[in-house]
């Protein structure tokens, strides 16, 4: 992969680099949006206030975990074990400090606040785009990313929470197209994850996942895809 | 487990602190980051998250395709999937792919409730 030897001219100024991270970050909030929207839905359909589910998008700020929530709440799930699948679920967030690290700026102040805005999303958009940022300005692009990122996923369970109930009734097919978000952004992010390397791992974790799912096991799916896959990972060794 | 009281808010307490965690420690960590690249790099768990990520989506998608009922459902959404497949991998943006595979979607399922 060729490195560039310099920024472009609008990354090399700290308000250009703010701004590029803003625009870098378009992408990421056009996706978040409809799911965000979807997530107030169903929050106030689980019977939660409207508060209780705004306020878990701004403390949880993690898609698949909060859904887990959801859906814990409507089949009573003990807390315990919603807890424990929360910590699965975000373990693969272990792996991104490492890979984003050197791309960082060093105090580890900088770094802590980034880390809150460390997604899925936000850093395969960082990692991928990164290194065209001139250091000096990196920490201002990625929080403006991260933050981007951030309030367009509480805008938009705010808007599914007071506005959701609205565009139930008056675009049915809106909100079953916007429901269609979900789903396709778990492909996506399984479709990016998908080298050739971890290729097997991942239809191992497909198929036993969707079996499980299949039989009404949801929750037990995501972990038995999680264990099916590592199972299957063969990792190479060094010579 | 409820929507209301204190299980409830100990619950999201520990899932955002868990979250913070989980994207902090590599941070706190940094004189053992190798140890954490050398598991990222060399073991199988490199293959937890994308593995994750394929149970999750598993766990989403196939409750969905199993209610659906008849070709005027099945196929707006095969093909929405199929489109968001095909922008992942050739754009290797989430978002794009996410709006390619609504927007398809939604003019398949608009196709199909006129036909």
């Amino acid at each position: 992969m060729s490195r560039p030897s310099a920024a472009p001219p609008h990354l090399a100024l700290p308000g250009g680099a703010g701004l590029a991270g803003l625009k870098a970050c378009l992408p990421v909030m056009i996706g978040y949006f409809p799911v965000a929207v979807t997530f107030g839905i169903a929050g106030l359909a689980t019977g939660l206030s409207p508060l209780q589910v705004v306020l878990i998008s701004v403390l949880v700020y993690a898609g698949a975990s909060q859904f887990l929530l959801l859906a814990s709440i409507k089949a009573g799930t003990p807390w315990l074990w919603v807890v424990a699948l929360c910590s699965l679920l975000n373990a693969r967030h272990l792996l991104y400090g490492p890979l984003l690290s050197r791309f960082l700026p060093e105090p580890l102040r900088a770094r802590l606040k980034i880390a809150f805005l460390l997604t899925d999303e936000v850093f395969a958009t960082a990692f991928s785009r990164i290194e065209h940022v001139a250091p000096a300005h990196r920490n201002r692009w990625m929080t403006l990313l991260g933050l981007g990122a951030w309030l367009t996923w509480i805008a938009g369970t705010a808007v599914g929470v007071y506005a959701g109930d609205g565009l139930e009734r008056h675009f049915p097919m809106l909100s079953q197209v916007m429901r269609f978000a979900l789903p396709a952004l778990f492909l996506a992010l399984v479709c990016q994850s998908a080298t050739r390397a971890l290729r097997w791992p991942i239809v191992a974790a497909l198929g036993v996942g969707a079996a499980f799912a299949a039989s009404g096991h949801t929750t037990l799916a995501i972990l038995a895809g999680a264990v099916a896959g590592c199972a299957c990972h063969r990792p190479r060794r060094a010579p | 487990m409820t929507g209301g009281g204190l299980e409830f808010w100990g619950a999201v307490i520990a899932m955002a602190a868990i979250t913070y965690l989980t994207r902090a420690l590599p941070f706190l960590l940094s004189a053992r980051s190798r140890l954490l690249r050398r598991l990222a790099e060399g073991s199988s768990l490199a293959a937890l998250g994308p593995a994750l990520l394929a149970g999750i989506a598993a766990a989403v998608i196939v409750p969905d395709v199993m209610a659906l009922a008849g070709p005027a459902q099945w196929l707006p959404y095969a093909g929405g999937l199929a489109a968001t497949a095909l922008a992942a991998r050739r754009l290797g943006n989430a978002g794009v792919a996410v709006i390619t595979g609504v927007a398809v979607y939604g003019v398949l399922l608009a196709l199909a409730g006129h036909a």
